[in-house]
């Protein structure tokens, strides 16, 4: 037993407490202090445990859950840190939280999310036994600089866990760079060329080699730059998948269901988030369930029962028919949800429209930058704009949105600027065509309060 | 005669990110919403390329790794000559951060390492370890007006002697250089650091853009008020923030 640990362990808990009686959302704070108190606490509690660390652009949040219920699947109840706290000191009060007063975890295992940049320095403390990096794009450009620097922030912190099981996207050209000159054992996930071709073939994207600089060919495409992929010049191409989607049987706002190959082993499985960017997550977090030796019965049952985050395509009682809320952090993840909204559009019944709102801010935990909204697509989706029957613009670059919205051709009659939360819900409140909501993250947790508080749902984790 | 602009984007593959494509879609925007014909091609690093029949130049934002692998491949097909010939005849070139930073005479590194650039335009670019990032506002004196957008780079552009800059920064960080000196204009060059992308919410800078093409081109050349509430909006959201 350590005095220093014991007293950073009280710490934390102590101004955990305090932090919620003050109604002060304090996750970071206190695990600030007890790493001040007990610089080595995060290795010394994890030691011992069964840890998967999941990270990368999209995903994180939805992976973790899909995680968090293999374990429970399995028969073990894991820590987790889902107040959404994802740098070095959030991780930190976790651990902190988790821990008796002298100083040793009560939980066996854990499911952490981490920020790809916090991966330097929370990697080589936690030293899990599996990472899941589900796929790296540009992102926070302001934050990270580009994507490659991304993928070397993850790099640097596992060349400090070298025992560490490392789950890669198959698909990413991008996270491909991470098992660049890694000692560690890398598994990889992604989509076969049946499950990729599921909604038609899409366009070779223009990325280049960044080992020779040749343009990569594709022999196909699932989406965005993910897809099978070969470097003509150098011979860098996608690798075996462990964990591989071969077919995408259906997609429908329950879920999916998919054909999925664990180590050969082919299984029929549910997915129980909607959009195919969450069955590129279950394939991930099937491969990083596999690399710690949870069974592949276990492993579908669990990806058939999870239950999303919020914000995560989470259903909100708002409006005559509920609302569907879709967090969108980068061009990539706002257009999966812009195929999940053309898919919707096509299946409405003759006569039916839908309403959409979305939520742009530039605070930090969004990117300042708001430029991306230009590298959508969005302009494939302005053929829906019959289906429409309002678009709502809020947050804090409402104008941004929808100047761009002008040029992907969406009549702007259709459309208005509501900048009050408060207003807005209650307009949104009376609305009576199938609605969603497509905020950026501090969008969607502010506007998400002002629901709950109209609407009387869960407004913060419990637990 | 009908007119016609031809639009000529330099290696968007790799140049254009972070938005830029919306620079282009405005101007192709701008100029077909006037009844005029807008025609858009590319052309890669390694082409031998003909800049004869373009009028606007358009060189995107990049990153600091892409302009690293273009610079030799732009030096081996020898296109720092021809954008001289063409910066020469008067073609408007549009350029924003790396692509901006690829027409200067050199880029000095934080550490004092310089590497030749294409010498298209007089300025050298100096890297320091701190990017600037932030919303930012510039006033252009030729314009009368503000130009808003985002900053995120890392390069101070040194302007060479009588060199005008694009304007000067009247919003941005605690790291703008010191003379407030943004961006470059140069016979019918346009060059900035701003982000965002800069075009559609600076309706007037990306007219300017497009009269100066058509003007070189066609002498006499009216461009006709178009109804832009949100590009305004947009505009001046950033001017109050």
């Amino acid at each position: 037993m350590s005095i220093r640990l014991s007293l950073a362990v009280t710490a934390c808990k102590i101004l955990s407490k305090t932090a919620h009686i003050l109604k002060k959302a304090g996750t970071a704070m206190p695990g600030r202090f007890a790493l001040r108190i007990a610089p080595d606490m995060l290795s010394r509690l994890s030691k011992g445990m069964e840890i998967v660390v999941i990270t990368g652009t999209n995903g994180k949040t939805s992976a973790c859950r899909m995680m968090e219920e293999c374990f429970l699947a399995a028969g073990k109840e894991p820590l987790t840190n889902k107040s959404g706290a994802n740098l070095l000191k959030g991780i930190a009060t976790d651990f902190g939280l988790d821990a008796t007063l002298l100083g040793r975890a009560k939980s066996s295992c854990a499911v952490i999310e981490c920020d790809e940049a916090a991966c330097k320095t929370v990697l080589p403390m936690l030293k899990p036994k599996a990472l899941l990096v589900t796929n790296i794009f540009e992102d926070q450009t302001d934050r990270f600089g580009d994507m490659y620097k991304t993928a070397e922030f993850i790099r640097e912190g596992i060349l400090g866990s070298p025992e560490t099981i490392v789950c890669l996207n198959a698909d990413d050209p991008v996270s491909r760079l991470i098992a660049e000159g890694i000692p560690n054992r890398v598994l990889n996930f992604g989509f076969g060329e049946r499950a990729a071709s599921f909604g038609g073939e899409k366009p070779a994207p223009e990325l280049y080699c960044r080992k020779c600089g040749a343009r990569y060919n594709y022999d196909y495409v699932s989406y965005g730059t993910l897809g099978s992929f070969s470097c003509p010049s150098c011979g860098d191409r996608s690798p075996e998948r462990v964990s591989e989607v071969k077919e995408i049987f259906s997609l429908s706002d329950s879920g999916s269901e998919v054909c999925l190959s664990l180590g050969g082993d082919e299984r029929k499985a549910h997915i129980n988030l909607p959009a195919v960017y969450n069955i590129y997550n279950a394939a991930g977090v099937a491969c990083a369930a596999m690399a710690v030796g949870i069974e592949n019965s276990l492993i579908v049952k669990a990806l058939g029962s999870f239950k999303g985050s919020f914000g995560r395509m989470e259903k909100l009682p708002l409006g005559e028919k509920g609302a569907l809320m879709c967090l969108v952090k980068n061009a990539t993840g706002f257009d999966r949800v812009l195929d999940y909204l053309s898919s919707a559009a096509d299946e409405l019944p003759e006569g039916e429209r839908l309403t959409l709102c979305f939520l742009l801010n530039d605070k930090p935990g969004d990117g300042r930058d708001v430029s991306w909204i230009w590298d959508t697509a969005l302009e494939a989706f302005g053929a829906k704009s019959d289906k429409i029957e309002k678009i709502y613009f809020s947050g804090l670059r409402p104008y941004d949105l929808a100047l761009r919205f002008k040029y992907a051709g969406f009549p702007m009659e259709k459309t208005e600027v509501q900048k009050d939360y408060d207003a807005l819900c209650s307009e949104l409140e009376q609305c009576r065509t199938s609605l969603f909501l497509i905020p950026t993250y501090s969008g969607m947790m502010d506007f998400r309060s002002v629901i709950a508080s109209h609407c009387n749902i869960a407004e913060y984790w419990e637990g | 005669m009908d007119k016609i602009i031809n639009i000529t984007e330099l290696a968007p593959g790799r140049l254009s990110s972070g938005g830029d494509r919306g620079n282009t879609l405005c101007l192709i925007k701008r100029i077909r919403d006037r009844g005029i014909e807008a025609v858009y091609k590319v052309v890669e690093a390694e082409e031998d390329a003909d800049f004869s029949s373009s009028d606007i130049i358009i060189l995107g934002g990049g990153s600091e790794k892409a302009r690293g692998e273009l610079l030799p491949l732009l030096k081996a097909s020898g296109m720092g000559e021809k954008l001289r010939v063409a910066v020469m005849a008067g073609t408007v070139i549009f350029a924003v951060g790396a692509g901006f930073e690829l027409l200067g005479e050199s880029i000095i590194s934080p550490e004092g390492e310089k590497t030749s650039a294409l010498s298209v335009l007089p300025f050298d670019t100096k890297e320091e370890k701190n990017r600037m990032t932030g919303n930012g506002v510039v006033f252009s004196e030729e314009l009368g007006e503000s130009i808003v957008g985002f900053f995120n780079h890392a390069g101070r552009s040194i302007l060479h002697g009588g060199v005008a800059p694009l304007g000067l920064i009247t919003e941005g960080s605690e790291l703008m250089p010191e003379d407030k000196r943004e961006g470059l204009r140069f016979k019918n060059a346009f060059c900035t650091y701003l982000r965002g992308p800069v075009l559609p919410k600076n309706p007037a800078l990306a007219d300017l853009i497009i009269k100066t093409a058509g003007e070189r081109k066609y002498g006499a050349f009216t461009l006709e008020p178009l109804k832009d509430d949100e590009e305004n909006n947009a505009h001046n959201a950033l001017l109050r923030w």
